[in-house]
């Protein structure tokens, strides 16, 4: 994607079709650190890998939960995805404060979605530089939602986003029709593995990636440290075994000219 | 002679009083109480010169100054009811939820209306019964109407139970209350969803709470000492029919506002189901009211 006449505003069409400023929106997306959501009938689980912006600062967060049935995990721009949190949170509470009930997964994506439609539709904004995966639980089951800056949104039931995305999606694919019979550590363990083939070859330590899960009788939280690194001492010996393959990188041979608002 | 007179501040009531809009005895800001016929000449005085001139000065109280953020009118606010119903019963029973109100409406001590449907099915898996004003339990349909529509639209296998409702109604009764302009109704909410089961009451102050039976008004006093001591867990539908019917009839015979044409409504997983109105049979024949000029010569 190169620069063009058609790209300076968000409001502004190309001749062919495209808003520009929207498919660089999800370009940003691209560019943050990775994130992998899968889901089971009735547990869903989120890891992001949390890249530290020195030696000396602290983690980025990237997984915040937003109700008591409800976490998000985000890749992009951290800024955009803490107030879309927010505003997530606050749909959730006023509902309950209404209702004294869950607000069902669905329409809280909905809503989130209609938000970032809005800035992709005005003159004096721009649209949100960052991507969700809404993992949820309420009466009609376990949900996975990605959000796009484009205000498009899907269930899936798993997905992964952010930088060498790719890797990871190539060994869901390979597994998800497995996933919805799985137990909750079996989850976890895919989501860290899907993690892992993101991080190439670098060393997968508990210490730099953040696991969350949200199910029945679970409400969403964050795995500890030492939990995770256990299931990682796990993975690792498993790979001694002959059958698990190794997925090869895959070039993210997209075309450059389809407009990827559909994806 | 203007420096002594009080100013337009000083004359801030605390509360309105229905005298002409004149505060008695209000504070004013030298620290001494502002008499009535002050407040009579400074408002004469405003609308004098508001008359003449086109203006009048602003220490000088010539329009009310609006310090709140909603300014009471006594006249309107905290209504009286006018067409009443009286008491709903509902109870908990195997299949889902029972419930039981007359078909009356009181103008006062006249007995009005005598077909008014006071339980209503509220979506899939609700019935909501009132007693009190009945325009205001009709303010409270189109409210549901229109909460019930939306959730509909979004057709997304989500519905909301008796629960969601019964919490909705809570906060549209609380917050009229406390702008002193109440429906002035006490509600029922009875429902299944998913196998549960829920009752629930809403006063007009917006107090709820949740039980396994029920009743509002008069039916607080006569009917739930009865569903105290004789209703049981998992009744069938004739068992919960007849001990309503029992609260029923004592209702009928001791309250005053009640009347012999009952409708009886129920609330199961399948659905909801308001049956026809019917009425029970009374006994008058008790000795004591034989020969009523027995004991009186004259009487009638």
């Amino acid at each position: 994607m190169f620069r063009n006449q058609y790209d300076t505003d968000v409001t502004t069409w190309s001749p062919a079709g495209r808003l520009f400023q929207v498919e660089y929106a999800m370009e940003a997306v691209k560019q943050g650190s990775a994130a992998v959501g899968l889901r089971s009938r009735t547990h869903v689980a989120l890891a992001t890998v949390n890249k530290a912006a020195s030696t000396l600062s602290s983690h980025q967060r990237k997984v915040f939960k937003v109700d008591d049935h409800v976490g998000v995990a985000i890749a992009g721009l951290t800024a955009d995805g803490r107030v879309l949190s927010r505003y997530l949170r606050n749909e959730c509470i006023n509902h309950n404060f209404v209702y004294e009930a869950p607000l069902p997964v669905g329409r809280l994506v909905v809503r989130l979605a209609d938000k970032a439609q809005v800035c992709t539709q005005r003159s004096w904004k721009r649209p949100y530089g960052v991507g969700l995966l809404v993992a949820g639980l309420d009466e009609s089951g376990a949900h996975l939602y990605y959000n796009c800056p484009s205000g498009n949104y899907f269930e899936y039931q798993a997905f992964a986003i952010g930088s060498r995305s790719q890797a990871a999606k190539t060994y869901l694919e390979r597994r998800f029709e497995a996933f919805d019979k799985c137990s909750p550590e079996e989850l976890i363990k895919d989501a860290l593995i899907a993690i892992k083939e993101t991080l190439q070859g670098e060393t997968l330590t508990s210490s730099i990636c953040t696991v969350a899960i949200v199910g029945v009788g679970e409400p969403f939280h964050i795995i500890d440290q030492q939990t995770i690194q256990e299931m990682i001492d796990t993975i690792e010996a498993r790979e001694e075994s002959p059958y698990y393959e190794r997925t090869i990188e895959i070039q993210d041979g997209r075309n450059p000219d389809a407009a990827p608002m559909e994806i | 002679m203007f420096g002594s007179l009080e100013t337009t501040l000083d004359l801030l009531p605390s509360f309105s009083s229905p005298f002409l809009g004149l505060e008695l005895l209000p504070w004013g800001r030298r620290g001494r109480p502002i008499g009535v016929p002050t407040q009579v000449v400074m408002r004469a005085l405003g609308q004098f010169l508001h008359g003449c001139l086109g203006w009048a000065p602003p220490w000088v109280n010539h329009e009310q100054e609006m310090y709140f953020s909603t300014w009471i009118d006594w006249e309107t606010s905290c209504r009286y009811p006018y067409v009443t119903g009286t008491s709903v019963i509902g109870i908990k029973y195997k299949d889902g939820v029972l419930m039981a109100a007359d078909t009356g409406g009181s103008y006062g001590s006249t007995l009005r209306y005598k077909s008014v449907e006071r339980i209503k099915p509220i979506g899939k898996h609700s019935l909501l019964g009132a007693s009190g004003e009945i325009s205001d339990f009709q303010e409270l349909l189109r409210y549901l109407d229109e909460l019930i529509l939306y959730d509909n639209m979004w057709d997304d296998g989500n519905s909301l139970g008796p629960k969601e409702i019964h919490n909705y109604l809570t906060r549209v009764m609380y917050n009229r209350r406390n702008k002193f302009n109440p429906l002035w109704n006490s509600l029922v909410l009875g429902g299944v969803k998913n196998g549960q089961k829920y009752l629930g009451v809403v006063t007009m102050l917006g107090a709820h709470f949740e039980d396994k039976h029920v009743a509002t008004g008069f039916g607080n006093h006569l009917a739930v000492p009865i569903l105290r001591s004789e209703w049981k867990e998992d009744m069938n539908f004739e068992e919960a029919v007849k001990l309503l019917e029992k609260c029923l009839l004592v209702l009928l015979y001791r309250d005053r506002s009640s009347i012999n044409k009952f409708q009886i409504a129920k609330i199961t997983e399948e659905g909801a189901t308001i049956y026809p109105a019917y009425s029970l049979k009374t006994f008058w024949g008790f000795s004591a009211f034989q020969n009523p000029a027995k004991c009186a010569e004259g009487t009638w």
